[in-house]
């Protein structure tokens, strides 16, 4: 079994060397064909593990080999899967292959060394992320964490001839090491707090000595949890894109498309959300980290949400919408509700990465054009493409039956429950913009479906002409994933006794969670279903008949155009911190690089020079002064053998 | 005061005298003459020392033969034209020489005036006479037993006994020295020959004309038919300048910028730096 | 007043005034003269020695041994500074023949025999 287990982040690091090496020499299918191999059979290894899971019940863990010995600290490369991580690793490897063979065909027109290249980069990113997931310490989840950034900057900057392009990768990347400072410092604070407990950083343990300091009536080491739980969130807002980190995600969108579906929706910027439910016991036990979470989640949900209604461009729109429902993960892992969290990742990773790709299908028949304005009556030549892309839609506004509809109204319900025990009004509150904010999501989806696949064709009719559905390389997978978005969120239907599976499945890791009462289960899915319902076909409608629709006027028309600008923050945050910083790195230049060194260097340089211009002065020519020189030598030379001078 | 005191008292005072008017002169045939002077004080010291040989190579060789030398090239160089008789250093050359000669003087008089040979008997002291050789054994006419012994030494400081102790003890030096001067002959020869172009010792004005003929590796002095089919300018034919003072010139001029011809101005601006 | 001091006294104050004209005069001539009178004073300083050490085999006289028990030459080979001074007169001649071919060398393209004025080789 420990084979199978490290096949799973191995077959694609394979891959990865394979493809990354030698891949520019290779045909196209044969490179398509190695870099698919990998997540396949990743995806086949997890299965086989998630089966012996539900065999045994128990973890799927071995040690390979000791990694760092040094002091008290012992790391061993040690790969994990328990029934959290079985879930994501099926997820991940399983969507994953499917873009990657969506990729195939999409990214066709590259060159072969683009080609391989862009293959080599998603199967390093695929064994990175496997190694986060499977990771059993902390540091080995960083170690994914890592990589997983590290292919994130690759694949946006992709097509690094584009400065613009180069510029958004680079953002990403630095956007991202901020929060892994945060992540860093809080990996030195659980070791300062635990590190003279043995295996200090297994993240099993960390959970265990929490709980530990907290049964033993540990005030102190308690209290201290709490810096070291915001510190893993900000890491957390880095890589998951929430305020205030997430400014790196609506620019990713100039990456491939496929890489914005596996990366920036389905898989990476799921890490935070894992990394939290992994330490779940961290947080709870942390005084007050929970709450913080939940707040942080709401805030970028709604927050994203009124962004994306102004927004113009297909991608964005959708990058806007995964920054909303990433919060939505957060508030359900800080409701409490950990369990509804994962849930929702797992749907969203679905209706997500269908929605990306299919906004890929679109773009490549529609000449990489991605502005919905210039969109319109794409139904009648991409039939097939809309009818996946509604799906989508359907799924991604919480529309019942389908999968979105039964994790975010799961994670509503946890807010509402949570004020219901009397935890507070703030979840009220929280519960309430959950509502507004799903509302919002129902509107915007509607009307990107709309402007883009309904009505009547806006751009230039050749273009509109040229428009077709894609091969079956790129079909299939999004059929797949149409599926899936409806089915997936059959796991885990309320009220209905018995077929709340996937809770079930992962009570040994989160404890039960009853809810308060079926009453109040009940109004929250009716009220879901009413505003999405309503909203949906509000943004349909009122798109239908004007398609430039806006609103100017008053409050919520400042609103409105403020939402279009994104608030600004981008501008903020170059105000604030990034000239500052290159005002700072500039004069550091100035006065360090070239004031100091480069100056020490020439003055030594320099003062070589002027000595040797000055001491050749002595070569005069003159053959009595070399006479002199020489009788002057020969006088010390005696007076020190003759004991006359010297020591 | 014996007679060996009195004898080196005069010799010392001849030769300090004689080379500090070596070093002061300012026409370098007085120099070479008051050397022979110190150095024939130097050769009765020698003979005082019971150096009876080296004393007489002092006077053959040094003398006789490095002196001469001198004289010869002195004669060579046409002596009392501005060329050799130059002037004096600047004072503070002059002085900064004295000041080392003297630093020189003290350090090693301080290294000769040690404590141990500070009060040595004179060499007339009986303690210090050399012990006689010896007397040589009459050789027999009777068949020698083996290896016939060495004779014993002879008496010190003569020329038998420097030979015996030359060829048979240090014959390497000996050796080594021939080939020291046979390198030194065929030095000589190659760095002294006259090449073509080089200014006669015959076509300068005054004395030695004729003893330019009689030098090693001399030549015949240009023709003026040769200078002009050089390429030397007529007007240096017509110039009416001395006839050897012209052919200095333009070899001169020749040696500097070659075959050629420079005009007659830069000519005699190339004579004068 | 004729020992080995005086002796040597008076092969320092040769030494020191070749050494001067080495140092102040111009004229190539006289540097080699000088040069040559430095070379005579040495000879005599091996000459004094020579003396000294060959007067002191007699019975009466071991001072010199006394003064210098490691001199071990005197025994092996007391004709060593005779020798020497042979070779050092040869060696100077030598130098002097080798020395004048080259000022009449330098004389025949410069035209002077001053040391100041063949000072191309500065730096």
């Amino acid at each position: 079994m420990e084979k199978v287990l490290l096949l799973i982040p191995l077959a694609p690091f394979l891959g990865f060397l394979v493809n990354g090496l030698i891949g520019r020499k290779l045909p196209k299918p044969l490179v398509g064909f190695i870099a698919c191999f990998g997540p396949v059979l990743a995806f086949y290894c997890a299965v086989a593990i998630f089966s012996e899971i539900l065999r045994t019940g128990e973890p799927v863990a071995h040690s390979y080999y000791t990694w760092i010995q040094a002091g008290d600290l012992t790391l061993p490369f040690r790969l994990l899967i328990d029934r959290l991580s079985i879930v994501l690793v099926l997820v991940v490897t399983g969507v994953g292959s499917l873009i990657h063979i969506y990729s195939t065909l999409y990214m066709e027109h590259e060159d072969a060394w683009g080609y391989a290249r862009y293959f080599a980069y998603l199967n390093l990113f695929m064994a990175s992320m496997l190694v986060l997931i499977t990771g059993s310490s902390i540091v080995m989840l960083f170690i994914g964490w890592e990589g997983v950034g590290l292919c994130s900057y690759l694949l946006i900057g992709f097509w690094y001839t584009n400065p613009d392009y180069a510029n958004a990768g680079k953002k990403a990347f630095v956007v991202n090491r901020i929060g892994d400072l945060g992540f860093v410092l809080g990996v030195f604070t659980i070791w300062y707090l635990f590190h003279d407990r043995p295996e200090a950083l297994e993240l099993a343990n960390i959970n265990k000595y929490a709980q530990a300091a907290l049964d033993n009536g540990e005030l102190a080491t308690v209290a201290a949890l709490t810096p070291a739980a915001l510190l893993l969130l900000l890491g957390a807002t880095g890589k998951s894109a929430q305020i205030p980190l997430y400014v790196w995600l609506p620019d990713a969108m100039a990456g491939p498309t496929p890489v914005s579906a596996l990366i920036h929706a389905a898989t990476m910027v799921t890490a935070g959300v894992y990394m939290t439910a992994r330490l779940h016991v961290l947080f709870e036990i942390a005084p007050h980290a929970l709450v913080v979470v939940a707040c942080v989640g709401m805030a970028t949900a709604f927050l994203a949400a009124t962004m994306a209604v102004p927004e113009n461009d297909l991608k964005k729109v959708l990058a806007y919408s995964t920054i909303s429902q990433l919060g939505y993960m957060f508030v359900g892992v800080g409701s409490g509700a950990f369990g509804a969290g994962v849930f929702h990742l797992m749907t969203h990773a679905f209706f997500k990465a269908l929605l990306f790709l299919g906004a890929g299908a679109v773009l490549h028949a529609f000449d990489n054009v991605g502005d919905i304005r210039q969109m319109g009556g794409l139904r009648e030549k991409m039939p097939r493409t809309a009818l996946i892309f509604f799906v989508g839609c359907l799924a991604l506004a919480g529309i019942p039956p389908f999968a979105g509809f039964f994790s975010k109204d799961e994670i509503l319900f946890g807010l509402l429950n949570n004020f219901l025990h009397g935890h507070g009004p703030v979840w009220l509150i929280l519960y309430v913009a959950g509502v507004i904010t799903a509302a919002l999501t129902a509107f915007y989806t509607f009307r990107l479906f709309t402007l883009a696949f309904l009505g009547s064709p806006r751009g230039p009719i050749e273009r509109h002409d040229h428009a077709h559905d894609a091969g079956p390389a790129m079909m299939i997978p999004l059929f797949i994933l149409a599926g899936l978005s409806l089915v997936g969120g059959w796991v885990n239907v309320p009220l209905i006794p018995g077929a709340q599976n996937f809770s079930h499945y992962l009570e040994p890791i989160f404890g039960a969670h009853g809810p308060a009462s079926h009453a109040a289960e009940a109004f929250g899915l009716a009220l879901s279903t009413a505003v999405a319902v309503s909203c949906a076909y509000a943004g349909y409608s009122v798109h239908l008949r004007n398609p430039t629709f806006s609103i100017r006027e008053g409050l919520a028309g400042a609103w409105y155009q403020l939402a279009g600008v994104k608030y600004r923050v981008d501008e903020a945050y170059e105000r604030v911190f990034v000239q500052p910083i290159m005002a700072g790195a500039a004069a550091l230049w100035e006065f360090v690089d070239v004031g100091v060194i480069d100056w020490a260097v020439n003055a030594a340089a320099s003062a070589a020079s002027a000595t040797s211009e000055r001491v050749r002065r002595i070569q005069v020519g003159l053959v009595n002064q070399y006479a002199f020189y020489l009788a002057g030598g020969a006088v010390i030379v005696v007076m020190f053998v003759l004991g006359l001078v010297g020591e | 005061m014996s007679a060996s005191d009195i004898v080196f008292l005069a010799a010392s005072i001849v030769a300090v005298g004689a080379s500090a008017l070596v070093v002061t002169r300012r026409n370098p045939i007085y120099s070479t003459l008051f050397m022979m002077a110190a150095l024939a004080a130097l050769a009765v010291i020698f003979v005082a020392l019971e150096a009876a040989f080296l004393g007489a190579i002092q006077i053959l060789l040094y003398a006789g033969a490095i002196m001469v030398l001198f004289v010869f090239v002195i004669m060579l160089l046409n002596p009392g034209t501005q060329e050799l008789s130059l002037p004096r250093a600047p004072a503070w050359q002059r002085g900064s020489a004295f000041v080392m000669a003297a630093a020189l003087l003290v350090v090693l008089a301080s290294a000769f005036y040690r404590g141990d040979i500070k009060d040595a008997p004179a060499f007339s002291d009986p303690t210090l006479a050399v012990p006689a050789p010896p007397p040589r054994p009459v050789p027999t006419l009777e068949a020698a037993p083996g290896e016939p012994p060495p004779p014993p030494p002879a008496e010190f400081g003569t020329t038998e006994r420097f030979a015996d102790s030359m060829y048979r003890d240090h014959l390497v030096a000996f050796e080594a020295i021939s080939l020291v001067i046979l390198a030194a002959i065929a030095g000589v020869v190659v760095l002294a020959k006259r090449r073509l172009g080089d200014i006669p010792a015959s076509a300068r004005g005054g004395v030695g004309a004729g003893a330019g003929g009689s030098m090693v590796g001399a030549g015949s002095p240009p023709s003026e038919a040769d200078l002009v089919a050089g390429g030397a300018p007529a007007e240096i034919a017509e110039a009416g300048l001395p006839r050897g003072a012209r052919d200095v010139q333009l070899a001169a001029a020749r040696l500097r910028y070659g075959h050629g011809g420079p005009s007659a101005a830069s000519v005699g601006e190339t004579h004068k730096s | 007043m004729f020992n080995l001091t005086n002796c040597l006294i008076l092969s320092a104050v040769l030494f020191a005034i070749g050494a001067y004209g080495v140092l102040a005069r111009r004229n190539l001539l006289v540097v080699l003269m000088s040069v040559e009178l430095m070379l005579n004073a040495a000879n005599l300083t091996l000459l004094s020695f020579s003396r000294w050490f060959a007067g002191g085999g007699a019975p009466g006289g071991s001072t010199a041994l006394a003064a210098w028990p490691s001199a071990t030459w005197v025994t092996r080979a007391p004709d060593a500074g005779h020798i020497f001074v042979l070779i050092s007169m040869a060696i100077a001649a030598c130098e002097v023949a080798v020395g004048l071919a080259l000022l009449i060398a330098l004389f025949r393209v410069r035209q002077t025999v001053s040391t100041a004025e063949v000072a191309e080789l500065r730096g």
